[in-house]
């Protein structure tokens, strides 16, 4: 066996030329893919990210009807305490509470339908980064008129609205007993987010303030968290005692939507493996072919002298593992560096930037990731060497008079 | 034998001779129903050069249940306004329709807020009532197709409305039932785009109110499965035709006032 690994590798040396241009083509190749991989990978990543970041965190708490038909009534109540459970929970970064509902904006002549919600903001900012989409004053901070109830609003809903920075807003909506929820609010913060739906029909109270309003005692409709790894996810629930009816979700049941594109277009991308593989393959039988053809009278003379068939495709296969581990070895260490380059500082690919899921993407970033970096290589290279059987069962069967012939 | 037999003549010719101009009548209603006239009777029925009514309004829900009472006050078809009385935290809201505008007042905040017409078909104070029913922007009359159906209860007849495609209402048809006696509707059954009923009014308790028969309750039930359980309910507790009220009443800056 070892004599079989030493002469594959001795045999590649035989004509270096040859095997530096297979090699390299091998390397070529895998490094396409695992960038390519890394590009899509880092993607996903981005998306993930952005869509649990910005405002849905990784996970939730809620009633396990409020996703599919929101409506007050199917609230979380003891929110105080799960939220307390989730906190202690090692791993778990931030955890806030939020109150929805949606009604009627009103300054002076103009009316705009809007969402508003009901926020802790001193937690809010730890879960949310649309916090930090700030634009003008402050979110929920100090009001002007020490009496007044503070409100920050999207940009878009504020430019409907015709307001700015510490006028009044009116909000009309209905409260949990039926009756009608109307409250004034100073404007003390306008919101850029960027995503566009969320500007132009969003607005935060505070949570209390939000309660209030709506006759909803403590009860809140979600709580939301961030975690420090994905890995923390997994068995979160059972962490903590939820009460009945309540659930807890994590980003992909959430956010169906973006799980479901990403695995569509990882799915998608199994096409770019199949046509490195298919390239890889028969360049890898193209080199060991000619390469036994060559030496056609070589094998003939192992054969006359009682090599077995199966050493002499041991050795043709070991060369061709030696050209994959090679290549492929290389192609994906370079891959893998050309990522960890990249993955910091991004790649400009868009002169427009790309929308998915109510979110920009501008850049990428790719990502080193265990598909990308390590199962698509090791398929590249047991293919290679599973291509290398038919050379091999080629020089086995030479018949060693005819080979000696030759020349 | 001759007394009995007058008797009986007698008493027969009066059976008869009541029987026969009745059962004329019912057959005259059956055959001349003046479809014009009850589609113009759904529109107007409450309403009048001006009327002023106090009603009792209970919404039922799986969640609440409450009951508000309050005053509207209408000038021909265009104009209303509504003031509620009670319960004490929603006195003084007050909801007034001017053509197809309309506004809300907020006595708590003191402000007016529009009604944007994006937001005329959802509900008015939680009830089952929408902003549209309030304001009625459609007419019977003229935003309709009328047909008469056929194979209907005795005792009733129902007219099928269908929207002109023009016309400013969600339905894609209603059908009116209407008691045959007091020419008065019973039932109204709304559909929506895929011809599923959706919602359901039922009018009873005709009174008669200077020398108008009127259903004094309607009770409103919305049949779609997110509003399973609901039902509200409007009783006009009394109403008055053609009385004096005041111009001013139906100004935005008197509703802005919270008068």
């Amino acid at each position: 066996m070892w004599i079989a690994i030493l002469m594959g590798l001795r045999n590649i040396r035989r004509r270096l030329s040859r095997t530096l241009l297979t090699v390299s083509m091998l390397a070529f190749g895998t490094l396409m893919l695992v960038f390519v991989i890394g590009l899509n990978e880092g993607t996903y990543k981005d998306m993930i990210r952005m869509s649990t970041t910005t405002w849905n965190g990784q996970f939730q708490v809620l009633n396990q009807d409020y996703n599919d038909s929101p409506s007050l009534y199917e609230s979380v109540e003891n929110s105080d305490k799960i939220m307390e459970q989730l906190r202690a929970v090692s791993g778990v970064k931030a955890v806030t509470a939020r109150v929805e509902t949606a009604g009627l904006f009103s300054v002076d002549n103009r009316t705009a339908g809007g969402q508003l919600t009901g926020v802790i903001p001193e937690h809010e900012k730890e879960v949310a980064s649309l916090v930090g989409t700030i634009s003008e004053g402050s979110f929920l901070g100090k009001t002007k008129d020490p009496e007044a109830l503070p409100i920050v609003l999207g940009d878009g809903l504020a430019k409907r609205l015709k307001v700015k920075l510490h006028g009044e807003v009116v909000f009309m909506g209905q409260g949990a007993d039926g009756s009608t929820a109307a409250e004034l609010y100073e404007v003390v913060g306008l919101i850029d987010s960027g995503i566009h739906e969320m500007d132009a029909s969003m607005a935060f109270i505070r949570l209390s303030d939000a309660q209030e309003l709506l006759v909803l005692g403590d009860k809140v409709h979600r709580i939301v968290g961030r975690v420090e790894s994905e890995r923390v996810l997994s068995g979160l629930d059972a962490k903590v005692d939820l009460p009945e009816g309540d659930v807890l979700q994590t980003w992909e049941q959430i956010m169906p939507e973006v799980s479901r594109g990403i695995e569509q277009d990882r799915e998608g991308s199994v096409v770019i493996l199949y046509i490195i593989l298919f390239m890889v393959v028969l360049g890898i039988v193209n080199t060991l072919m000619m390469s036994v053809y060559e030496r056609t009278r070589e094998f003939g003379v192992m054969k006359a002298l009682g090599t077995p068939g199966w050493q002499i495709i041991l050795v043709v296969i070991c060369e061709g593992a030696w050209l994959a581990i090679l290549g492929v070895g290389l192609g994906t260490l370079l891959g893998t560096l050309l990522i960890l380059s990249l993955q910091d500082v991004g790649l400009q690919m868009l002169d427009q930037p790309v929308e998915f899921a109510g979110m920009q993407i501008l850049k990428i970033y790719p990502a080193n990731t265990m598909l990308g970096n390590v199962t698509y290589p090791v398929i590249i290279a047991v293919s290679s060497v599973l291509g290398s059987i038919w050379p091999a069962w080629r020089a086995s069967r030479l018949d060693p008079i005819t080979a000696l012939r030759e020349f | 034998m001759k007394r009995r037999q007058l008797l009986y003549g007698v008493l027969m010719s009066v059976v008869v001779g009541m029987c026969v101009p009745m059962g004329a009548l019912a057959q005259d209603d059956a055959k001349e129903i003046d479809i014009k006239a009850l589609s113009r009777k759904l529109d107007t029925m409450f309403r009048s050069k001006t009327t002023r009514a106090k009603m009792r309004m209970e919404i039922v829900t799986p969640n609440y249940e409450r009951t508000l009472t309050m005053e509207m006050l209408t000038r021909g078809q265009d104009d209303a306004l509504i003031r509620i009385q009670s319960p004490r935290k929603e006195k003084g809201i007050s909801t007034l329709k001017k053509g197809n505008e309309m506004w809300n007042y907020l006595p708590k905040v003191k402000k007016v807020i529009r009604v944007p017409p994006s937001m005329m078909t959802s509900s008015w104070m939680g009830s089952d009532m929408t902003n549209d029913d309030l304001v009625q922007n459609s007419s019977w009359e003229d935003d309709y197709d009328v047909s008469q159906l056929k194979d209907v209860p005795t005792g009733e007849f129902c007219l099928q409305f269908t929207p002109h495609e023009d016309a400013p209402v969600t339905w894609s048809k209603v059908v009116a039932c209407f008691d045959a006696k007091y020419q008065l509707p019973k039932t109204q059954s709304f559909y929506d785009e895929k011809g599923t009923k959706v919602r359901e009014i039922k009018m009873d308790k005709y009174k008669k109110v200077d020398d108008r028969l009127i259903p004094s309750r309607i009770t409103i039930t919305p049949l779609s499965k997110d509003k399973k359980g609901n039902k509200t309910t409007m009783i006009y507790e009394s109403i008055a035709f053609d009385v004096d009220i005041d111009e001013a009443e139906f100004s935005l800056a008197n509703l802005r006032r919270g008068k």
